[in-house]
């Protein structure tokens, strides 16, 4: 990966070409990639829409090699949704080839004339720009058999349906899984927007021609990959849990421990969670599908296989299996108990290419604010068709639960720095909440994953019963997690990592064989560090301050049953996060 | 308090029809208890379980709502609802582990301290998810759990084709029944306790 790709949008037509030799950018991937050229590159207050910011998108450090896991692609720009930096990160494909086909980083810059819409075609020969105003408005699924048609079945696609044609803040960007089918996504905070500011609709890939990319310690590396490969498989979570029934394992988890969010965040239980369980919908995927249809990887070298497919009543292919996040969205916060309907909501995201986590809790604020009733599955796939018909409420509600929030008039919207949370309350695991408040990227729930072992100091130092230790616990965890998102690994390493010292060894193990280094735990963490560093340096000079780092007030006054309890931890304390 | 129970209904079956009885499973069944007790004595001396099943299978535990850390100390008693886990993934199946680094993530919600044991006999409600429903259903279903009559007509409606075809004996109250008309079985209604147990002839 020695190349970075720039395509400036302008009057020039067809828009410019540029391969550049990394430069400064040399060794870095992923999210240590994204955030560095934004960063060095983007004006910080410029407008997200606006030809000064940047679109970049890189693979992970080891992607493109025969690392397992290893097919994370990274995508990053300053957010129309949150007004900060923003990196969004996608199973699928393209990551892989992506990076076999040598590129670091793609970068889209400037901003185009007019609304022509154009389509990347990059395979080892080089780099077609075309104008194909035919696709436009197509959503994602039409788009990509009309793309296999023409480029055939080996061709990976990174796209936009029309709700990032229209710019709209919930815009995701979808990533083509192995059965060509645009499934995986970087859904959050308005990355597709940008892309379809810069009037890019398709970027299609194609290696053929091309070979892995070689370790310099071919010995070293083998021996590194099995073992991350042996401890991934005998380990409970990647090795049996996450096959078995996928991210959606935890909604009864989070149902009992009643911090799952329901009714837009009212209360911590939902009486319909075992209908729209993971085990159910295990049982109903191999029900309807097959045994086996509850086990599916997102990109080739995936061994946990934490995805599956869900058909429907008829047998017929609907979405992949809804990830947990998704089925709260759509299901639980918005009192949806119906598998079927979440599933269909799932391929209408997927399709339209929305934010399934934003757009369910917008629909959450929509029945909040009574243009909707709670669990009315019917009239919440109605309004996802007006978002992808780009009606004025669509756009409204495709822009957003803040936004949403805003013009309907209701008080209670959960979101922070603009980016509506995830499936977690903070107020009954607090821990999330100091990192939904704190992370760069707005409510998030990957930004403080549970990836270190103790090497790294997380839970070293730390009473893991006393609340004092959740500051401490957040920051190594952002820290862990930025450094992981920069090789491009599935965060579902994470238990294996945790739990089993060796197979922490076997990561660092495998950076090092691949590149030649000699890098140690501590180098791991520098690196986290640093890319924190640069998105906090960044989010500073676009004009997010310490109020920003703050969930709404609400959740600190407003008790959350059953265990009725409040968010509690101190301003001062969450200011102390990122003290290092 | 141990309620009366109204029926009892005994099942077979051929093979490990298990999914028939996950809504049961996971939605929680009863077992009655002499006394309070901790959860490793529950688990162990009552349930059977071995310690090592305890420690390296089930790693998320609820009691009441709230996750438990400490087994010894953690008490179950007469009402309460226990709910059982493997491992989960991600940051707050961390969080939730039981005695995991990441505990201090959800101290507000965490069972804390001893409770009193009690010597009365009564019920308590278990739920099992994820892994543990295959793991330990068949048992808690092999040693009897107590359901809920309607909860029982509602898991023998959803019974399907090769469910029936593999169920090869059925008693109510020791009076043999055919296997086939399973989900036509006349039990007492609504909340009235069943006794059901169910043997997998592997």
């Amino acid at each position: 990966m020695d190349k970075i790709l720039r395509i400036r949008m302008s009057s020039e037509q067809p828009p410019r070409a540029t391969v550049e030799a990394v430069g400064d950018y040399a060794g870095m991937g992923g999210r240590a990639m994204t955030s560095a050229i934004i960063s060095k590159e983007v004006p910080p207050l410029c407008h997200p829409l606006g030809a000064d910011n940047k679109l970049v998108i890189a693979p992970g450090m080891l992607s493109g090699t025969t690392a397992a896991m290893s097919g994370r692609l990274s995508v990053g720009c300053k957010s129309p949704l949150t007004g900060g930096i923003k990196e969004a990160n996608a199973g699928g494909q393209a990551s892989q080839v992506l990076a076999r086909l040598g590129y670091a980083a793609i970068v889209l810059e400037g901003k185009p004339a007019d609304d022509t819409l154009y389509k990347v075609f990059i395979n080892k020969d080089g780099v077609q720009i075309t104008a194909e105003n035919d696709l436009r408005y197509l959503g994602n699924y039409d788009l990509v058999d009309k793309l296999k048609a023409v480029h055939g079945d080996k061709a990976v696609v990174i796209s936009i349906g029309p709700a990032g044609e229209r710019k709209m803040s919930a815009a995701s960007i979808a990533v083509t899984d192995m059965e060509q089918r645009p499934t995986r996504h970087a859904g959050r905070g308005g990355v597709g927007a940008v892309m379809g500011a810069k009037g890019i609709k398709a970027i299609v890939l194609d290696d053929t021609g091309m070979g892995m990319r070689a370790p310099a310690d071919p010995e070293k590396f083998k021996e590194a990959n099995k073992k991350f490969v042996a401890g991934l498989k005998s380990h409970p979570v990647s090795g049996q849990g996450l096959p078995a029934f996928g991210t959606n394992v935890l909604t009864n988890v989070l149902n009992e421990a009643g911090g799952y969010p329901t009714r837009n965040f009212s209360s911590g239980r939902f009486h319909g969670a075992a209908n729209i369980s993971g085990e159910r919908l295990a049982e109903l995927e191999n029900q309807r599908g097959g045994e086996g249809s509850a086990t599916h990887g997102c990109h080739r070298g995936c061994i946990i296989r934490c995805s599956g497919t869900y058909y429907d009543k008829d047998g017929n292919f609907l979405t992949k299996q809804p990830e947990y996040e998704t089925v709260w969205a759509h299901g639980g916060n918005c009192m949806i108990d119906d598998l079927d309907a979440i599933a269909l909501m799932d391929r209408m995201d997927d399709d339209y290419g929305l934010d399934t986590i934003e757009m369910g809790a917008t629909i959450g604020v929509a029945m909040e604010a009574g243009i909707i009733a709670f669990g009315d599955a019917e009239a919440a796939i109605n309004l996802l068709k007006e978002v992808g018909s780009g009606t004025y409420l669509g756009r409204i509600l495709g822009n957003g639960a803040a936004v949403t929030g805003k013009i309907f008039g209701v008080e209670r919207v959960p979101v922070v720095k603009g980016q509506a949370m995830p499936a977690y309350d903070p107020r009954a695991v607090q821990g999330i909440g100091v990192t939904y408040a704190t992370s760069t990227m707005g409510a998030d729930h990957t930004a403080g994953y549970a990836v270190a072992t103790n090497l790294l100091g997380v839970g070293g130092s730390v009473d893991p019963l006393k609340p004092e230790g959740q500051i401490e616990l957040s920051r190594n965890l952002q820290i862990a997690t930025a450094a992981v998102d920069a090789t491009g690994m599935c965060l579902f390493i994470a238990f294996p990592l945790l739990d089993q010292p060796e197979t922490f060894q076997a990561l660092v193990d495998l950076i090092n064989a691949q590149f030649g280094l000699k890098l140690t735990a501590d180098d791991v963490t520098a690196l986290g560090k640093s890319i924190l560093k640069n998105e906090r340096e960044f989010n500073k000079k676009a004009g997010l301050t310490a109020e920003h780092d703050r969930l709404p007030k609400y959740f600190t006054t407003d008790a959350l049953a059953p265990h009725n309890v409040r968010f509690s931890v101190k301003d001062e304390e969450l200011d102390s996060v990122f003290n290092w | 308090m141990v309620p009366e129970i109204s029926a009892f209904l005994r099942l077979n079956f051929k093979t490990l029809r298990i999914a028939a009885f996950f809504p049961l499973l996971q939605q929680g069944f009863h077992i009655p208890i002499p006394g309070s007790c901790s959860i490793r004595e529950l688990l162990c001396d009552i349930c059977g379980l071995s310690a090592e099943q305890v420690t390296t299978r089930i790693q998320t535990i609820f009691l009441n709502g709230m996750p438990v850390d400490n087994l010894e100390t953690a008490v179950v008693g007469d009402g309460d609802t226990l709910a059982l886990s493997a491992a989960m993934p991600g940051l707050v199946g961390a969080t939730m582990r039981s005695g995991g680094v990441l505990a201090c993530f959800r101290n507000t919600i965490s069972h804390q301290g001893h409770t009193a044991e009690i010597p009365t006999a009564g019920i308590l409600s278990i739920k099992l998810f994820n892994l543990l429903i295959k793991e330990f259903g068949p048992l808690f279903l092999c040693q009897g759990v107590l359901v809920s009559a309607e909860t029982i007509k509602n898991m023998l409606a959803l019974l399907t084709v090769e469910d029936l075809q593999a169920c090869t004996g059925a008693t109510l109250d020791q009076r043999v029944m055919d296997p086939a008309r399973l989900s036509a079985l006349n039990l007492p209604g609504g909340e009235e306790m069943v006794h059901l147990r169910v043997d997998f002839q592997l």
